[in-house]
C-alpha cells in the first residue's frame, strides 16, 4: 500500500483508491458553547496568537490563513513531516490518520488536522498530496496538508516551541520534531503528545485536553474567579 | 563574552567548593553548572511587566488544615465508589478486612494512652485570586483557595482521611502526597482522578514500613509537600498554586524537640499548651517555618505567563515564597529551622545566606538525616526539600538575605552558579531582643534519625531506565508514558538496584520515584554528596549523568508512577507505571513477566467506576 506511484495524477489521487472521502466531521465552523468573555482585568491572549497568521497552500491547493482560517475557535491536532523524511513522519501521519478514525468513530465534536512541512523549500502542494495519498490520508475532508514559506515555517516552529536549542541540528530538518501538539483554541487550552504515542491515546488525550468527548469545556483561564 | 564569564565561574567555583560540602561532593555534576546556554535560546517568555519594591510585605505562613466532619462518613455505603456523595471512594484499604489490617498501624498516642483516633479533613480545588506582587491581582488555582495550600499536620500512626472536592470545572485533577508512604489509591496516581465537582476519600494511614512487625524509625518522614498530579496538566496546576505542605512527626521528633534539638512544630504557649485557631487547627510553631520557593512570570493583566507549547520547562522571573513575591521576615536573635521546598516546575536554586554565614541541613526531601551537616549554600532542584537551621543568635539588629545564586534562563538545565549575581529571595530582619519565654534549641550533634543502610547485596532485581530526548519529545527506555503497560512489576518485599541513565549533554530531569525513600549509591561512580547519602525521593539526573540507587518496596501494592518532576516534561510523558504485587497474597498471579506487558485495560482507574471506564476509555491513557 505504501508505493508511490507518480503518475497518478492530482485528480487521481484525490479522489481514487488512495484516498478515504469520509463524512464531514463537521462543516468547518465550531459548534459549541459561546467563548467565555475574558472579565475584569485579564486579558490573556490565546496562545494561538503567537503564531503567524501566515498564507499557506495545502495538497489541493487551496491557500488559507493559518491562524484565522485553520485554527481559530477550532479544536485541532498539528502534526509536523516533510516528505522525503524516512523516519517518524510516516509513522506520524499513519497516527494522526488512525487517531482521526477514532474520533470520527466515536463521533467526537469536530476538529480539524493539520499537517505542516517543515521542509518548505522542497515540498510543494504536490509532494504534500502524495505524502498523504500513500499515507491513506488525503481524503479526510477537515485534514489539510500545508506548506507555509520558508520564513513563516520558522515562525510557525518558534511559536510552537519546536525548534531544537542546538541550532545545528535544528537546520538538519531530519532531527525535527516528533511532537503533535493538541488543543482547542476556543478554551486556550493546549497540550502535546509525542506523535510515536498509540493512535488510540493520541485520541484520548486530544478528548482530555480538548474536550473533544462528553466532558465540559475547559474555561479560559484568564476569567475571575466566579 | 560566554568565555569571560566561565573564567569568572571557575575562579569563584574553587572557593565555593572550598567552602560547601555540597559542591565538592557534587563534583559529578558541578562541571555543568559552568556551561552557559547559547543566548539565542535563553528567552523564556516576555519580560513580566511590572516592578515593585521588594521587601515590603512579611512572608505569609500557610495556616494548617482544619478538622472536618465528614458526611456521609469515609468507607461507608454512601461514600463508595460511584456514590453520588464520593464519587471515587476510598482506598480499599481502608477496610477493616483488607489484608492491610489498618488497626495494626495505629500507634497509641502517648497524651491520652489510647490509640490515636481517625483525623477527618477536606480540601477543596478551587479557584482564587492572590497578589503574588503587591497590587496585582493573579488568578490562581489554591486548596481551600490559599495559596500554597493549608499546611497538614499529621503523626505517624495516626490515620487521617481527607475528603478532597475537586471545584475547578475546567480539568480532572490528581492529588500526590509527595514523599509520602500512602496506598495505592490514596497515591495520586495521575490517572486516579478526581472528576470536576467529584470528591475522592484520600486514605492517609501516616506509616512507615515495618520491620520485625514494626514501623521502622529510619522511615518515618518528617517535611512532606502534596500537590496535584492529574494526567497532561501537573504542571499548569502546580504552576497555578496547588501545592502545600505535609509536616510529620513521631516519637523520635517529639523527643527532640522537647529535648529542645528543634523548635516546636506546632504554636505552643510558654507552658506548652497547643494554641488553636478559631477553627480548631493547629498553628505553625514560632521559630519552625516552611518556605516554597516558585519562579513565575506575568501578564499584563495581572495573569500568570503560561505557554501551552513549552515543553523545556517553565521559567520565570519573578520570585516568590509562599506565594509572595520577595517577602521579609522578622526573626528574633535565635535558631529557626526553615522546611524549604523548591515547587518551581524546572528552576534549580542555590541558597546561600548573604553574610556568608553556614546553615545546618537537618534533613533532604521528606526524611531527617542522621547528623547535621554544616553548609554554606544549599541545592534546591524541582520537588527537593532541605530541612534547615539557621542561627541568628549573632545578628541581632542586623538584616541579612537568603539569596540565589543559580543562574538559569530556559527549561533544560540551569546556566551555573553565579556568586557575583545573587537573587534577593527573603531578607530576614533580625530583633535586638529574643522571647525569652520560649529558650533557644541547639542544633543536634549527635544521631537525628538513624539511616539503616540498603546494601547492594541485597538486590534481587537490576533495573535500567534511559532518560532520552527524540524528536523533541521525552522517553525513558525509548517509550512515552502509558497507563496501560506495566513498566516494571515488582515483588513487594524485593530489593531493587535502579540504574537511572541520562546520556544527554544539555537536559537535566529530576526524578521522582514514587510510594518509597530510595538510596542514591553512587553519582558517575563517585559517591553522592552526604545530603544525598541516606533517604530521597527524587534524584536529579544532570546531563550525561549516571545515577545508581537502592530501594525497598513495602506495605502497599498496586500501580504507582515513577517519573521526571520537571512537570512539563513529566505531562509529556516522561513517566513510567511500576506494579507492586504482593507475592504471598497473589501467589501465581503474581509472575515477574509482566515487565513491559500490556493490560487489557489500564491500570489506573482505580475509585473509577468499572462501568465509567469503559464508557470514557480516553480519560485514563
Ligand atoms: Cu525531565
Amino acid at each position: 500500500m505504501s508505493n508511490t506511484n507518480n503518475t497518478l495524477t492530482r485528480r487521481e489521487l484525490l479522489t481514487g483508491r488512495w484516498s478515504e472521502p469520509v463524512k464531514p466531521a463537521d462543516s468547518g465552523r465550531f459548534v459549541g458553547p459561546a467563548s467565555s468573555t475574558p472579565g475584569g482585568v485579564s486579558t490573556s491572549e490565546r496562545a494561538s496568537r503567537r503564531l503567524p497568521d501566515c498564507v499557506v497552500r495545502n495538497h489541493r491547493e487551496d491557500t488559507f490563513r493559518l491562524v484565522s482560517d485553520l485554527i481559530s475557535d477550532q479544536r485541532v491536532i498539528l502534526g509536523f513531516i516533510y516528505t522525503r523524511c524516512k523516519g517518524i513522519c510516516p509513522t506520524t501521519t499513519l497516527h494522526m490518520r488512525e487517531a482521526y478514525r477514532v474520533l470520527t468513530a466515536r463521533q467526537a465534536a469536530p476538529f480539524r488536522m493539520i499537517t505542516i512541512s517543515v521542509d518548505p523549500e522542497r515540498d510543494s502542494p504536490d509532494d504534500m498530496l502524495r505524502h498523504a495519498a500513500v499515507n491513506e490520508a488525503a481524503g479526510f475532508p477537515n485534514w489539510q496538508f500545508v506548506v507555509a514559506s520558508p520564513e513563516d515555517t520558522l515562525a510557525i516552529r518558534r511559536g510552537l516551541r519546536l525548534v531544537d536549542p542546538d541550532p545545528v541540528r535544528d537546520r538538519n530538518v531530519s532531527t525535527h520534531s516528533g511532537v503533535l501538539v493538541l488543543g482547542n483554541d476556543r478554551s486556550n487550552r493546549w497540550g502535546g503528545i509525542p506523535s510515536g504515542a498509540a493512535p488510540v491515546h493520541i485520541a484520548n488525550t486530544f478528548e482530555r485536553i480538548a474536550r473533544v468527548g462528553t466532558l465540559q469545556e475547559f474555561a479560559g483561564f484568564g476569567q475571575q474567579p466566579s | 563574552m560566554n568565555k569571560k564569564k566561565s573564567t569568572t565561574h571557575q575562579l569563584t567555583r574553587r572557593t565555593f567548593i572550598r567552602q560547601t560540602g555540597i559542591a565538592a561532593a557534587l563534583a559529578a555534576g558541578v562541571s555543568s553548572y559552568l556551561r552557559l546556554a547559547p543566548q539565542a535560546f535563553a528567552n523564556a517568555g516576555p519580560a513580566t511587566p511590572f516592578s515593585f519594591t521588594p521587601f515590603t510585605r512579611p512572608l505569609p505562613i500557610p495556616g494548617r488544615l482544619a478538622p472536618a466532619t465528614l458526611n456521609p462518613a469515609p468507607g461507608s455505603i454512601d461514600a463508595a465508589v460511584g456514590s453520588p456523595a464520593v464519587y471515587h471512594g476510598i482506598a480499599p484499604e481502608y477496610n477493616p478486612a483488607h489484608a492491610f489490617n489498618k488497626a495494626s498501624w495505629v500507634l497509641t498516642d502517648p497524651s491520652t494512652g489510647k490509640p490515636f483516633a481517625e483525623k477527618r479533613h477536606i480540601l477543596e480545588y478551587k479557584r482564587t485570586q492572590a497578589e503574588l506582587i503587591p497590587g496585582v491581582k493573579t488568578n490562581l488555582y489554591g486548596f481551600n483557595g490559599t495559596v500554597p495550600g493549608p499546611t497538614i499536620r499529621a503523626r505517624l500512626g495516626e490515620p487521617m482521611v481527607v475528603r478532597v472536592k475537586n471545584s475547578l470545572a475546567d480539568t480532572e485533577t490528581s492529588l500526590h502526597l509527595h514523599g509520602g508512604h500512602s496506598p495505592s489509591h490514596a497515591d495520586g496516581h495521575p490517572c486516579f482522578y478526581v472528576f470536576p465537582n467529584q470528591q475522592r476519600d484520600y486514605f492517609y494511614p501516616h506509616v512507615a514500613p515495618k520491620v520485625n512487625g514494626k514501623m521502622d524509625v529510619a522511615e518515618v518522614p518528617s517535611t512532606m509537600w502534596y500537590h496535584d498530579h492529574g494526567n497532561d496538566v501537573t504542571a499548569f496546576n502546580v504552576a497555578h498554586g496547588l501545592a502545600g505542605f505535609c509536616l510529620l512527626t513521631d516519637q523520635l521528633e517529639e523527643n527532640l524537640i522537647k529535648n529542645r534539638y528543634l523548635p516546636d512544630v506546632d504554636l505552643r504557649d510558654a507552658a506548652g499548651n497547643l494554641l488553636l485557631a478559631a477553627d480548631g487547627s493547629t498553628q505553625q510553631g514560632r521559630y519552625d517555618i516552611p518556605m516554597a520557593f516558585t519562579d513565575q512570570r506575568f501578564n499584563a493583566d495581572g495573569s500568570l505567563w503560561w505557554d501551552p507549547f513549552d515543553h523545556d520547562g517553565r521559567i520565570g522571573d519573578v520570585f516568590t515564597v509562599n506565594g509572595c513575591a520577595q517577602p521579609f521576615l522578622n526573626v528574633e536573635p535565635r535558631k529557626y529551622r526553615f522546611r524549604m521546598l523548591c515547587a518551581s516546575l524546572a528552576r534549580v536554586y542555590q541558597l546561600r545566606l548573604s553574610n556568608g554565614q553556614t546553615m545546618q541541613q537537618i534533613g533532604n526531601d521528606s526524611w531527617l538525616l542522621p547528623k547535621a551537616i554544616e553548609t554554606s549554600s544549599l541545592y534546591l532542584n524541582p520537588a527537593r526539600r532541605a530541612d534547615v537551621i539557621i542561627d541568628f543568635s549573632k545578628l541581632a539588629g542586623q538584616t541579612i538575605y537568603l539569596e540565589n545564586i543559580m543562574t538559569q534562563t530556559n527549561g533544560r538545565k540551569p546556566d551555573g552558579v553565579d556568586p557575583k549575581a545573587p537573587i534577593k529571595m527573603v531578607k530576614f530582619v533580625v530583633g535586638k531582643t529574643k522571647n525569652t519565654a520560649f529558650p533557644d534549641f541547639n542544633v543536634p550533634t549527635g544521631v537525628i534519625r538513624p539511616h539503616v543502610n540498603i546494601t547492594a547485596a541485597e538486590a534481587t532485581v537490576t533495573r535500567y531506565f534511559d532518560f532520552n530526548r527524540s524528536n523533541g519529545a521525552w522517553q525513558i527506555n525509548g517509550e512515552f508514558y502509558n497507563a496501560y503497560r506495566c513498566d516494571a512489576h515488582i515483588r513487594k518485599g524485593a530489593v531493587e538496584k535502579w540504574v537511572l541513565r541520562n546520556g544527554s549533554g544539555g537536559w537535566w530531569h529530576p526524578i521522582h520515584i514514587h510510594v518509597e525513600a530510595h538510596q542514591v549509591v553512587s553519582i558517575n561512580g563517585k559517591a553522592p554528596p552526604d545530603f544525598l547519602k541516606y533517604k530521597s525521593d527524587h534524584t536529579m539526573l544532570e546531563d550525561n549523568t549516571t545515577v545508581e540507587l537502592l530501594m525497598k518496596f513495602r506495605t502497599f501494592d498496586g500501580p504507582f508512577v515513577f517519573h521526571c518532576h520537571n512537570n512539563n516534561h513529566e505531562d509529556m510523558r516522561m513517566m513510567k507505571q511500576m506494579e507492586i504485587c504482593n507475592i504471598e497474597t497473589s501467589g501465581a498471579t503474581c509472575p515477574p513477566t509482566l515487565n513491559g506487558q500490556w493490560f487489557s485495560v489500564p491500570q489506573a482507574t482505580c475509585g473509577v467506576p468499572t462501568d465509567y471506564v469503559k464508557s470514557h476509555p480516553g480519560l485514563f491513557s
